[in-house]
């Protein structure tokens, strides 16, 4: 885009300085092909300019479901937000004893986990007296 | 109504932190119609400007907190609409690719079907279309400028540019504008000037 090409479409925005004005006035008288292109575009932007555009009816309608949605929404997430660290460590903590329990007695049972297999009914009072 | 229609937006913004939604619903319908002419201008499709327009109205309630009044709510939420407009061209550009030889495409297989040839194609809906094709940093500044009639001030602020930049590219837009319309002014030029 040459000097005279810019100054003619910055005329159409903005104030062009006295000299500037000058220039393109004279570019203009001289060049019937520039004038044309800038009937052109002074054209085009008559054309361009929007009647408006509507939403349908029922827009505003659907947006406000929606934002009740997410309101509700938004209320039964909050306790899991607020305590997201201690929801995750504890899932791993729940996890890490489900393994060791895994590999140290070869089974998931509630007596394997929590070591109960290795105490029975018959040395208890032994247990619970000598080394509890 | 719980909220008066007279509370600046400011106040409205207020009023739905507390959780009054009626005053969210006075935001919305002082504001939609800003928001649909330049999304329609950007996209230049009814449905998807539908969507979009939810989309910015649910965008700026979820993050309603961050909106500090440094800009009119107006440019806030316009900003927010451009940015969604631009999401939603580059989802349909990995979709499908639209070239300029497709303005003048006739929907009709009948190449003497004079009622479809680009002739007698109503320049609006050229323009349109024209500016759907544009690369999306010109097609912002035309949308704002020529379509929805922004100042370059305003457009400048919109879109957080230089007034410069924006002048540039708006040359820049109106240029390609022209080049791929010239086909349409060499037999459209007297329709063109009674517009």
């Amino acid at each position: 885009m040459n000097r005279i090409e810019k100054l003619m479409y910055r005329s159409l925005d903005a104030r062009l300085t006295e000299e500037e004005s000058k220039t393109l006035k004279r570019a203009l008288q001289e060049s019937p092909q520039l004038q044309s292109r800038l009937d052109e575009i002074t054209a085009l932007r008559e054309a361009a300019k929007s009647d408006g555009h509507e939403f349908s009816p029922w827009f505003d309608a659907k947006v406000m479901h929606t934002i009740k949605e997410l309101q509700q929404n938004g209320i039964k997430a909050f306790p899991f937000q607020a305590y997201r660290t201690a929801t995750i460590v504890g899932f791993a903590a729940i996890a890490a004893m489900l393994v060791i329990a895994l590999i140290f007695n070869g089974s998931l049972s509630i007596n394997s986990i929590t070591g109960l297999d290795s105490i029975n009914s018959e040395n208890l009072t032994a247990f619970l007296a000598f080394d509890f | 109504m719980g909220v008066q229609l007279e509370l600046s937006d400011i106040q409205l913004i207020e009023k739905v932190q507390e959780g009054d939604l009626s005053a969210f619903e006075i935001i919305m319908s002082r504001h939609k119609p800003k928001v649909a002419a330049v999304i329609m201008g950007m996209l230049g499709d009814a449905d998807a400007t539908e969507d979009v327009g939810q989309e910015v109205f649910i965008r700026f309630f979820r993050t309603i907190d961050k909106f500090k009044g440094d800009s009119e709510l107006s440019t806030y939420l316009i900003r927010i609409a451009i940015n969604l407009s631009i999401n939603e061209i580059n989802k349909r550009k990995r979709r499908h690719y639209v070239s300029f030889d497709d303005l003048y495409s006739s929907d009709s297989s009948d190449p003497h079907d004079r009622e479809n040839s680009p002739d007698n194609r109503d320049l609006r809906e050229i323009l349109d279309r024209a500016i759907q094709t544009l690369d999306s940093k010109y097609r912002k500044v035309i949308v704002l400028r020529l379509v929805n009639g922004y100042s370059t001030k305003e457009t400048a602020e919109i879109l957080d540019l230089p007034l410069g930049t924006v002048l540039s590219r708006l040359a820049r837009g109106q240029k390609k504008l022209q080049e791929i319309l010239k086909p349409f002014y060499n037999n459209e030029a007297t329709h063109l000037n009674t517009l």
